[in-house]
């Protein structure tokens, strides 16, 4: 086994390699493996974004290129880019995969990740555009002490970043490995290693760019699949969500709300919603696109842009999951010997893919699942190498006093370390539940980094010692009830009952860190604090109206 | 950053787009949050209500509701991006000409 992982990992970008490495991989994935589609379609996909990369890398100079791909991206492009990183290969396969296995219950992941982009256009995206540089702490420190509310900006950030990235790696490995046959650690090495060139060399402008391109051909291939589920079904909703409930393991159950909206109790289901809708807010890597285009107006239309193609891209994969359901459990293609889906149903949109469009369909839909990973994952990175170099180590570390030359350097230190931890994380984590690490990197995002942004911005009252403590309570909050909850307590050490009965612990942890943040900050009589509520005053000024705005001056 | 933000927070303008803007991105999130709550706490709250028929078709109301949702999301951000291009822009393209010269 290791000589064999040794043996592939050196030959890693020969292509030839892929279609050897299949032989430790049984039944379903076996035949994926000598799709010759997929895998000139993954090469194209490959030699397309380091294309893009080349292109980049020669119009990535100063540090406003690389953090912010020089502020030139259109409206357009940055609501496909911003569209692109919210269509993950988890939200393709997952979505579907959640119709297949429960039903329902995969519309409320849908509605909830597509109602947090209205909020965030209404609440977040021009004031940050307005007051920010390249990252959300730009916004958070522009009136607050900069090295306490750098830190904890930072922190928070990282701590999305980090576990979004290796939940995404673990995700990524899995997926090649079905996908195309690869062994584990050899997928890793090659998703760890595009993604590390795509940034170091190309920036913002190349990880835009690949998300782009991506984002393209994912709502293209989805488009078809639609069209060839809605044939099937002769155009008729009705008839489809009729054949569906005919077939699905819960039967017409599959039309009520199930476990994973966490039926049974309003709180939970309350919860996850507010994890969902105020988690977006506080993800680092969709913040740091709306660095990317000229001014607010830019902001704002690229914000409806990404509302139309999420709301659609959502709908669609709702649809596709119920095909999934008649196609799979209507025949015995694709289901093994145990009664069960091949491959999980995760697997489910791809078996959509391949029963009605054959192996080319399936090679396409593929190479996109493996285009999305390559393009969330560099953009995670790429946020990641950005609260290292740009608020740790410039504004943290050398309290500013650092060049744009120095400060790119360490970025792409930071690039090449990041990947490098995040590739060593997720072999570790090869067979962990890596919905914990999703629930928590969603859950610091809503209660951590939201509250503090959204205080910074709405409230004048906010100060740095309050949003570090406020912040390190919300952090705290999150990892206790999601250890204590059914997740980690009953999911992976085995407890007969768990001690926070919340699977979702967003409204609980969210409140408390507002509390906490609140109360800190009314309490603080220091003078520095002074000083900081009376800054507000210019900040709101800039916030509504960008007078001053960076990036505003050069156009 | 700004030396005559005091001249700027003062101006009849700003506070006409303060206002503006204020009321128009406060009673769209309202609007946003309470139709996609108030949909969640029908799913907690009366799940047979969102597994039942709307009319003859096999559509649910918990299906309908939910794309009505997704289609209310993207009405309020266009409805947004419309109305702050209007008067909200006019006011910010004076006041930055203003804070120019």
């Amino acid at each position: 086994m290791n000589r064999n992982r040794l043996a592939t990992a050196a030959a890693l970008m020969l292509l030839p390699a892929l279609t050897r490495a299949a032989e430790p991989i049984a039944g379903a994935v076996q035949k994926s493996a000598l799709n010759l589609n997929a895998i000139v379609m993954f090469a194209l996909v490959v030699l397309l974004t380091l294309g893009i990369t080349w292109w980049a890398a020669r119009r990535t100079q100063s540090t406003d290129d690389f953090y912010a791909a020089g502020g030139g991206i259109t409206a357009t492009q940055n609501g496909f880019a911003l569209a692109g990183d919210y269509m993950s290969a988890a939200a393709l396969l997952g979505g579907t995969g959640l119709v297949y296995a429960s039903g329902f219950d995969s519309l409320i992941f849908s509605v909830g990740a597509t109602i947090g982009w209205p909020l965030m256009l209404f609440v977040i995206s021009e004031r940050l555009r307005n007051l920010g540089k390249y990252t959300f702490a730009d916004v958070i420190s522009f009136r607050l002490e900069p090295v306490r509310s750098r830190s904890i900006a930072a922190t928070g950030g990282l701590v999305v970043v980090t576990l979004y990235l290796i939940a995404q790696m673990v995700g990524a490995g899995k997926l090649i490995q079905l996908l195309f046959g690869l062994p584990y650690i050899t997928a890793l090495g090659l998703v760890g290693v595009l993604m590390i060139v795509y940034v170091v060399f190309g920036g913002m402008l190349a990880t835009t760019w690949v998300q782009i391109v991506k984002a393209v051909l994912m709502l293209f291939s989805v488009t078809l699949v639609l069209f060839l589920v809605l044939r099937m079904s002769n155009f008729s909703i009705d008839q489809l969500i009729g054949d569906a409930a005919r077939l699905h393991a819960r039967k017409e159950a599959m039309l009520l709300p199930g476990k994973p909206s966490g039926a049974g109790s309003p709180l939970d289901t309350l919860s996850l919603g507010i994890g969902l809708v105020f988690g977006l807010m506080g993800l680092p890597h969709i913040l740091m696109r709306f660095f990317t285009v000229r001014d607010a107006k830019v902001a704002r239309k690229s914000a409806f842009c990404a509302t139309i193609l999420l709301g659609y891209f959502f709908s669609a994969v709702t649809v596709i999951g119920l095909a999934s359901v008649v196609i799979v459990n209507g025949s015995t293609e694709f289901l093994g010997a145990d009664g069960k889906i091949l491959g999980g149903s995760n697997m489910a949109a791809m078996h959509v893919a391949k029963a009605l469009g054959g192996d080319w369909l399936l090679g396409l839909m593929s190479a996109v699942a493996f285009a999305t990973i390559l393009a969330v994952v560099s953009g995670l990175t790429l946020a990641g190498a950005s609260a290292v170099s740009h608020d740790l180590y410039a504004g943290v570390f050398r309290r500013g006093r650092t060049t744009p030359q120095d400060e790119l350097r360490v970025s792409r230190m930071a690039t090449v370390a990041l990947g490098v931890v995040a590739v060593a994380l997720a072999t570790l984590f090869e067979n962990f539940n890596i919905t914990v690490v999703f629930a928590i990197a969603l859950g610091a995002a809503a209660s951590v980094n939201f509250p503090i942004l959204f205080l910074s911005m709405f409230w004048r009252g906010l100060t740095s010692r309050g949003a570090l403590f406020g912040g390190l309570i919300g952090l705290a909050a999150t990892l206790t009830f999601i250890v204590l909850g059914p997740t980690v307590w009953v999911g992976v050490l085995h407890h007969a009952a768990p001690i926070f009965p919340y699977a979702n612990p967003a409204l609980f942890a969210m409140t408390l860190a507002f509390i906490a943040i609140i109360g800190a900050s009314v309490l603080d009589r220091s003078a520095e604090g002074q000083l900081e509520r009376a800054r507000f005053d210019a900040q709101f000024v800039r916030a509504m109206t960008g007078i001053g705005a960076s990036g505003a001056a050069a156009h | 950053m700004t030396p005559n933000s005091n001249s700027i927070s003062s101006s009849p303008r700003f506070i006409e787009l303060v206002r503006l803007k204020n009321g128009l991105s406060g009673s769209l999130a309202a609007i946003a949050l309470i139709m996609f709550f108030g949909y969640l706490m029908l799913v907690a709250l009366n799940p047979a209500f969102i597994g039942a028929r709307v009319g003859d078709s096999r559509l649910t109301w918990g299906i309908v509701l939910g794309i009505g949702n997704v289609i209310g999301a993207i009405v309020l951000t266009g409805a947004y991006v419309v109305i702050a291009n209007g008067r909200i822009d006019e006011l910010t393209r004076q006041l930055t000409a203003e804070a120019r010269s």
